[in-house]
């Protein structure tokens, strides 16, 4: 593999595929292939869901409304990279130090490792340790996500990771379960091989969150003759591809009220809360189905 | 004459003139004319007619019922549709709380002076077939107060929104050039009682028809049946008939498939019959899953052997009962895996197509739902039939929800609850019990009469449980406001029917309480993204024999085509859109489909949970 230092950033040219790992942004800015751009921003912790009318009438959002926040903002604490079994931290990563690296044999690592330490906007703050990982003989590139539980926060809508695609795709298709599902609407899910046309426009009357598929083995996302592929590390993961942001979706009063289409937001979730369905004035999910904040929760997957 | 105002707020006063209500087979003048579908009994009177808006009653025409009444005020509307979404007055969406609500402090009954009158005008000739026969004039829904003229003359007056009213003008009508005339109020002491959770409409909302009767005529039937523990059925048929000629003479008969068959000799003073009970050895059972149905036929002839009317119906056998707190149906424990069902249109409101039924239909078999309940109204009448020949088991509702009389924002308060204790609401209770049992009482697919929905308990409802214990012994009586006066339990309901109540509630009842099959008949509410923890209560199924399941809530979302003005786009608009206040804005929004009838993604869990449970 081909290793750039940067100033702020460590690029990598893995066969076809660049990335760029943004020091001060906290994770992957950039990965392309034969000039096409897969990211529009870098990647950042998800944490809010946009509120469902069940979210709404139970009082959730009031109660963990600080997360909303917290998936807008987030802190870069620490960053770290493993280059060939050599640890290189942030001063090391930056001038002047880095001015040694130019003849570096690590130019030419096999295998790298990016780690950031992120903090949420919180009081407590809770820690969240992103690490991406290429080797030279294993394809893509391995994203690990670790939330670092926490005591002394509210109940979490969602727990993972959101990125933001530069385009409108075309389709996408999944191997795992079918449908729109959550932990505590799964009965009814098949597995197999889905394949959705075109990006789910919200099927509420109020926008809200919607569209997420546990139990994912892989994802593939097309566009434009391109594809971006998701896959399954140790565990299925869970996904859901949307047009509109969480905030976006929040805000809306109607589907018909959101921004036009110009972006995929794509988050891939560690952990999900169920959706409730008791009633839509009161009733808590059931107990399965919470995100405890005092709890690690962790998701690897592998971006091809 | 103007129409006497007092009518609406005069409990005593809930129709006038109106008939009789009867059983809601179409007559035919033969079995040809029936097999290709078209009465020439009827006449529809559907289409565009000539309206005068008013948003108070004093700002109406009060002559417009005259002949020679002309006013520049005349617009067109069309029959059947609300008023609110033609363009007049305002649409409002509004949950438990009365719509005047923040504008007029009213108590029962009064009557809000807020008051939008739809004067309706149209003209007719009679066919050529119905020259000299009796003419009936039926509408099938006008929501909420009607008063009726013909030709100038008063007719009659009629409330009680979702049923059919009915009144006989061959005294007035003329074969040519007949002016009819509907002046339609939103509001009357009924409002108290249609409180239902739905978007507030007015108006001819339904089918408007004439139809003819003949010298001879059966006005009313009840085809009995019973399924028997041995694959046997029973039979019995009940009549009542009236005559336009004294002098008629002929004979009835009647057939059911190849079961029956059996022949009364006619005069007209044979206005009524009840057969004996026949007993069959074997029958075809009515199931969801088989939904057997039997063609059964009247035929009335002449002393010359012609027909002078044809009557088809389906009928199927089936048993419903309570036995050891648990619902049994055919003699095997009922499973109900059921959806609550609005009639809903994006266009039309409520004034729904029988397309749009049918898809329904298809949507909530597809589903593997295998009951409706008709929440909180009769729905249009053809859609009985539809159920019995999808085999969807019916909760046949009352229409009755005095809601915002008792519970305010989640509080119960009962101080003026409506109907309550009060007698003077009596009479037209029990009216709107009769009138739905007498038009529904053949359709195999009702298994429970509702009392109706959320209005608390008193000894009026007490009374209209009485009434459908006292006519029918083959169905049961559901209602759950009886819920919130458990020292009333013993008399109304056989069910003891909660909704929403969590699956630990549910488990509570079956394992302390026990004394009635229990049933949710309302629970999930699908609002939005919802639906979860659906299965826990499919799991009641195999932990308790006294649950008998439940109605999602609910079928479709009520929302309403509206024109984005920004982007000029057609958008599913909800309550508040239409700048009406007070509003419960998307609360209407509860569907396992949207409002165009898209599945929505709950839905394959629906059809799995139930699927998996009965099929």
């Amino acid at each position: 593999m081909e290793i750039v230092f940067g100033d702020l950033s460590l690029g990598v040219l893995k066969g076809d595929t660049r990335y760029i790992f943004a020091y001060n942004l906290g994770g992957v800015e950039s990965i392309s292939r034969n000039g096409f751009e897969f990211l529009y921003r870098c990647p950042s912790p998800a944490f809010w869901r946009a509120t469902t009318d069940n979210d709404r009438g139970n009082g959730f959002s009031k109660r963990s409304c600080l997360w909303m926040g917290a998936d807008l903002f987030y802190n870069v604490e620490n960053f770290s990279v493993t280059a060939d079994g050599t640890l290189l931290r942030w001063d090391d990563l930056i001038a002047p130090m880095n001015n040694s690296l130019i003849d570096s044999p690590l130019r030419r690592a096999s295998k790298v490792s990016v780690r950031f330490l992120l903090s949420t906007c919180t009081q407590p703050q809770a820690e969240i340790t992103v690490t991406y990982t290429l080797e030279e003989d294993r394809e893509g590139l391995l994203v690990d996500y670790l939330y670092s539980g926490t005591e002394g926060l509210p109940e979490l809508p969602v727990c993972g990771m959101k990125f933001i695609l530069p385009f409108r795709l075309d389709s996408f298709e999944w191997d795992g379960l079918s449908g729109e599902t959550y932990p505590d609407r799964l009965y009814g899910a098949q597995e197999g091989h889905w394949v959705q046309e075109s990006v789910p426009v919200c099927p509420y009357a109020v926008a809200q969150d919607y569209g997420m598929h546990m139990g994912t083995h892989r994802l593939e996302i097309k566009v434009s003759g391109q594809s971006l592929v998701l896959c399954q590390e140790d565990e299925p993961f869970s996904f859901s591809l949307l047009p509109n942001s969480a905030q976006e979706l929040e805000m809306a009063w109607h589907p018909a009220d959101l921004p036009l289409y110009r972006r995929t937001y794509l988050t891939v979730a560690a952990a999900l809360r169920g959706v409730g369905g008791i009633d839509s004035w009161g009733s808590d999910v059931s107990d399965c189905c919470h995100i405890d904040p005092a709890q690690d929760h962790h998701m690897s997957f592998r971006i091809i | 004459m103007p129409s006497d105002l007092s009518f609406l707020s005069d409990l005593s006063c809930y129709q006038v003139n109106r008939r009789k209500a009867h059983s809601d087979h179409i007559h035919y003048r033969s079995r040809q004319e029936a097999e290709a579908g078209s009465s020439s009994f009827f006449l529809s009177l559907d289409g565009q007619w000539d309206f005068i808006y008013s948003a108070r009653p004093e700002d109406r025409e009060t002559d417009f019922e005259r002949e020679d009444f002309h006013s520049d005020r005349i617009v067109e509307i069309t029959v059947p549709g609300h008023i609110q979404t033609q363009g007049f007055d305002r649409i409002q969406y509004i949950n438990t709380m009365y719509p005047w609500e923040g504008r007029e402090m009213l108590r029962p009954p009064m009557v809000p002076a807020d008051n939008p009158v739809g004067q309706y005008i149209t003209t007719f000739d009679l066919p050529d077939e119905m020259d000299g026969e009796r003419i009936i004039i039926r509408f099938d829904g006008v929501e909420k107060a009607f008063y009726l003229y013909l030709n100038g003359s008063f007719v009659g007056y009629s409330e009680d929104s979702f049923t059919p009213s009915e009144f006989e003008i061959t005294d007035l009508v003329r074969k040519n050039g007949n002016r009819l005339c509907v002046e339609v109020y939103k509001h009357s002491k009924a409002s108290w009682v249609e409180d239902q959770d739905f978007f507030r409409f007015s108006g001819i909302f339904r089918p408007v028809c004439i139809y003819s009767l003949p010298r001879a005529h059966v006005d009313d039937f009840w085809a009995r049946t019973d399924l028997l523990r041995d694959e046997g059925g029973t039979f019995s048929l009940s009549l009542e008939l009236s005559y336009s000629d004294p002098d008629f003479k002929g004979v009835l008969e009647y057939s059911l498939g190849k079961l029956v068959k059996g022949e009364i000799p006619l005069d007209s003073s044979v206005t009524s019959h009840h057969s004996e009970t026949v007993t069959i050895p074997y029958v075809k059972q009515y199931h969801f899953k088989a939904p057997n149905l039997y063609d059964f036929s009247i035929t009335v002839r002449d002393s010359r052997k012609r027909v002078v009317e044809y009557i088809p119906y389906r009928i199927g056998f089936r048993h419903i009962e309570v036995e050891n707190e648990m619902v049994m149906y055919n003699y095997h424990r009922l499973m109900i895996c059921g959806v609550n069902r609005h009639e809903w249109s994006p266009e039309r409101g409520r004034a729904i197509t029988l397309d749009e039924m049918r898809r329904d239909i298809a949507i909530i078999k597809g589903a593997k739902i295998n009951s409706v309940r008709t929440c909180h109204y009769p729905d249009r009448v053809e859609w009985y039939s539809m159920c019995d020949e999808a085999g969807l088991y019916v909760m046949a509702e009352t229409n009755m929800e005095s809601h915002g009389s008792w519970q305010k924002d989640g509080r119960i308060e009962p101080s003026w609850n409506v109907p309550g204790d009060d007698e003077a609401w009596l009479g037209m209770m029990l009216d709107r019990c009769r009138s739905n049992f007498e038009l529904l009482k053949n359709h195999t697919s009702i298994i429970f009469w509702s009392l109706g929905n959320e209005s608390y308990c008193g000894s009026v409802i007490r009374a209209m449980n009485e009434y459908y214990k006292s006519v029918d012994g083959t169905r049961l009586v559901h209602y759950e406001g009886v819920f919130h006066r458990p020292d009333m339990k013993d008399s109304v309901s056989d069910v003891e029917s909660r909704m929403y109540a969590s699956p630990q509630a549910v488990r509570d009842y079956l394992e302390k309480e026990w004394k009635k099959p229990f049933l949710l008949c309302e629970y999930m509410h699908c609002m939005g993204n919802s639906l979860g923890g659906f299965k826990e209560y499919d799991d009641l199924f195999d932990s308790y024999l006294g649950y008998v399941g439940g109605y999602i809530w609910d079928y479709i979302d009520q929302a309403l085509y509206r024109t984005d003005p920004a982007t000029g786009e057609r958008y599913l608009a909800y309550g508040g859109d239409f700048g009406e206040k007070r509003s419960d804005y998307e609360f209407s929004c509860n569907g396992i489909v949207d409002a165009e009838r898209r599945e929505k993604p709950a839905m394959q869990e629906v059809r799995a949970v139930y699927g998996n449970r009965l099929w």
